[in-house]
């Protein structure tokens, strides 16, 4: 975490030193490659009063098209490690009750941290130039995360529209970018209040949260700011090598409040 | 720092910011610390992060206390229907605990608590101790599983034996006089459609059918309206259920309705004897319910469980893994067997000891109703 800081504080630094030039474009044209890091602290009382820390790592694609201005599309995937803090795996026993003779067969039960947090994170988003540096446009994200939190399935899923706000300007051989977007409209799917559907006709229990506890949220409730900072360098190849970095803080309070906090650093190489 | 002192920073310290013109270099130097500040600020969440992310329960022996009695006032919806007062427990069990209590101490109180509740679908697993798993219910006061062992049934009465791929194992236990016992339902309709259609279509020519549901174990309710649907005729009313939609006593949903209508290629419609013990739990008992909507089924062993209700998974700050019930399982007349089991219209109570010798009582009353 420090040293991603570090990263940060350096690139934002820079900024005293760059050599300005009188036109910058947000993005390129092309496809890019992206694989990082992302950390994330997950806090919902719906599901447990612990604070779980998730690493993960990241793969996914994005596509620029830059004209009159940007479009772009992108997919990024997560899967690594979630884990309440300081308590980490747990292992537990269950055990049947002993039967005629008085043996009984037992079954472990375990909460491992290894592999349990599954995301996804597509977004489309449109900027258009406001001055040589200055963007606004509107992004959509549709953003699923998946794990095992309270010692049981967790999962949220937002799709939102969001007005965003980018600035651009060229640095030594690339390109400094920031970007800040905050959702104004959201659908969102979490458990119901009793975390489980229930139904009759229940075949599966993500289609069942669909049906009982889907919301459209708006600022009132959905408090979701995202920032996003990045340098660009452009080869002579027409090959251009992005660093980006992203922090997240999302806070909805139903059934119950939860909080959470991402930040990730990615690498994106652009053919 | 607090949350809302992040979002105060963001708006009217940063975005004013930009507003005032970034074409700058000065502002736009100063831009990059407001970005920077908001960031250390965000990094600081691990020096605050109770506060910012709204923990509210502490990691002692009086936090996990009300960890533990906050949810289940909250979700466990069963009190009206026990005639439980949750708040008198807590006035009654929360002074037995101090700051110092050993995890023994809190162990004790809590298991103290919920056996109020007498619950087969409460448990608590304190992971990280060698303090046992407790279970609330009959199966928490069984020592033994004496009046059912299906290797000794097998081995004494089946003439064949067949199994499905996971659920079901059956054969002939008399000319025309088919048997089945269902080890668990824990699946969807597909899969017991499939299961359900495979054991039915061996039997497409008996004359009468022992469905046996002693056992430990639960599954999905969904399983057991599958297969309760290969022996009906017409769709029938068998279950409603309610659950918590709030945090209020009389926070519940509107009650769903639960039906059975035929499935499968053909429904089997001759005498059933439905076999039952203690231990038929959960949606082995919602599969009885549906059943005993059946004219052409009879109920022989004993009594159920008592444990209708859907669990859901919970923990404490400690770590430890308990579970609630959620709601109201009713019978489609608007009848609660939650807390007393579905009684038999032949009880029938079996011995070890004749277990041991091979003689299943329970068994052999079905086959005197169906001979």
């Amino acid at each position: 975490m420090i040293r991603l800081f570090f990263i940060l504080s350096l690139t934002l630094t820079w900024s005293t030193i760059w050599a300005q030039q009188e036109h910058s474009s947000l993005g390129v044209d092309g496809i890019g490659l992206k694989a990082g890091w992302t950390q994330a602290f997950i806090a919902d009382q719906h599901s447990s009063p612990l604070l779980y820390q998730v690493n993960t790592m990241n793969f996914g694609a994005l596509y620029q098209q830059q004209s009159n201005h940007l479009f772009e599309i992108g997919l990024l995937l997560n899967i690594g490690t979630s884990q309440a803090q300081n308590i980490g795996k747990r292992v537990g026993t269950l055990a049947d009750a002993p039967d005629i003779y008085g043996e009984s067969e037992s079954y472990e039960i375990e909460a491992n941290p290894f592999l349990s947090f599954l995301g996804g994170d597509l977004s489309i988003k449109m900027l258009w130039p406001l001055n040589d540096r200055h963007h606004l446009g509107l992004s959509t994200n549709l953003r699923y995360m998946k794990s095992g939190i309270g010692l049981d399935d967790w999962h949220y899923t937002q799709l939102d529209l969001s007005p965003e706000y980018a600035f651009a300007i060229p640095l030594f051989a690339g390109q400094l970018t920031a970007s800040f977007s905050l959702p104004v409209l959201a659908g969102i799917v979490r458990p119901n209040y009793s975390l489980d559907p229930s139904l009759p006709n229940l075949t599966n229990y993500y289609r069942g949260y669909l049906r009982t506890g889907s919301s459209i949220t708006s600022l009132h409730q959905l408090i979701n700011p995202r920032l996003g900072v990045g340098y660009t360098w452009s080869f002579n190849n027409n090959r251009d090598i992005g660093i980006q970095y992203s922090a997240k803080w999302i806070s909805y309070p139903d059934p119950r409040p939860v909080r959470i906090f991402e930040q990730g650093v990615d690498l994106v190489y652009f053919f | 720092m607090g949350y809302p002192d992040i979002l105060q920073l963001l708006f009217i310290h940063l975005l004013p910011r930009l507003k005032a013109g970034l074409n700058q270099k000065q502002s736009i130097m100063k831009y990059g610390l407001s970005l920077f500040s908001l960031c250390l600020i965000l990094l600081g969440a691990s020096a605050c992060e109770k506060e910012i992310f709204g923990l509210k329960y502490e990691n002692d022996p009086l936090g996990n206390f009300d960890a533990l009695w906050s949810e289940f006032d909250q979700l466990y919806g069963l009190f009206s229907l026990k005639g439980i007062d949750w708040e008198v427990q807590r006035n009654k069990f929360r002074p037995r605990l101090t700051a110092y209590s050993s995890n023994e101490d809190l162990y004790e109180v809590i298991v103290d608590m919920l056996s109020i509740l007498d619950d087969g679908h409460v448990g608590l697993i304190p992971f990280g101790t060698d303090l046992p798993t407790y279970f609330g219910g009959p199966r928490g006061r069984l020592d033994t599983l004496q009046d059912f062992h299906f290797a000794l049934l097998k081995a004494n009465y089946l003439m064949d034996s067949h199994e499905t791929d996971f659920a079901m194992v059956y054969g002939f236990i008399e000319d025309k006089i088919g048997y089945v016992h269902i080890a668990n339902f824990a699946d969807g309709e597909k899969a017991f459609d499939k299961e359900t259609g495979e054991m039915l279509n061996y039997f497409r020519e008996a004359t009468a059918l022992i469905i046996d549901i002693r056992g430990e174990g639960g599954g999905e309710d969904i399983a057991g309206k599958t297969i309760a649907s290969h022996f009906t005729d017409q769709k029938r009313l068998y279950m409603t259920t309610s659950i918590k939609n709030g945090p209020e006593p009389e926070d519940f949903t509107q009650a769903s309705e639960w039906y059975i209508a035929p499935r499968g290629d053909f429904q089997f419609l001759n005498p059933v004897v439905l076999l039952t013990n203690r231990l038929t739990i959960s949606a082995r008992e919602s599969f009885a319910l549906a059943m005993i909507t059946l004219p052409q089924v009879t109920t022989v062993g004993d009594t159920t469980a008592g444990a209708f209700s859907n669990q859901i998974n919970r923990e404490l700050p400690n770590g430890w893994g308990y579970s609630i019930s959620i709601g109201e399982w009713r019978t489609g007349e608007g009848i609660s067997y939650e807390g007393q089991g579905i009684p038999p219209q032949i009880p029938v109570l079996n011995k070890r000891v004749d277990l041991l010798n091979g003689k299943d009582e329970v068994l052999e009353k079905a086959l005197e109703l169906l001979r």
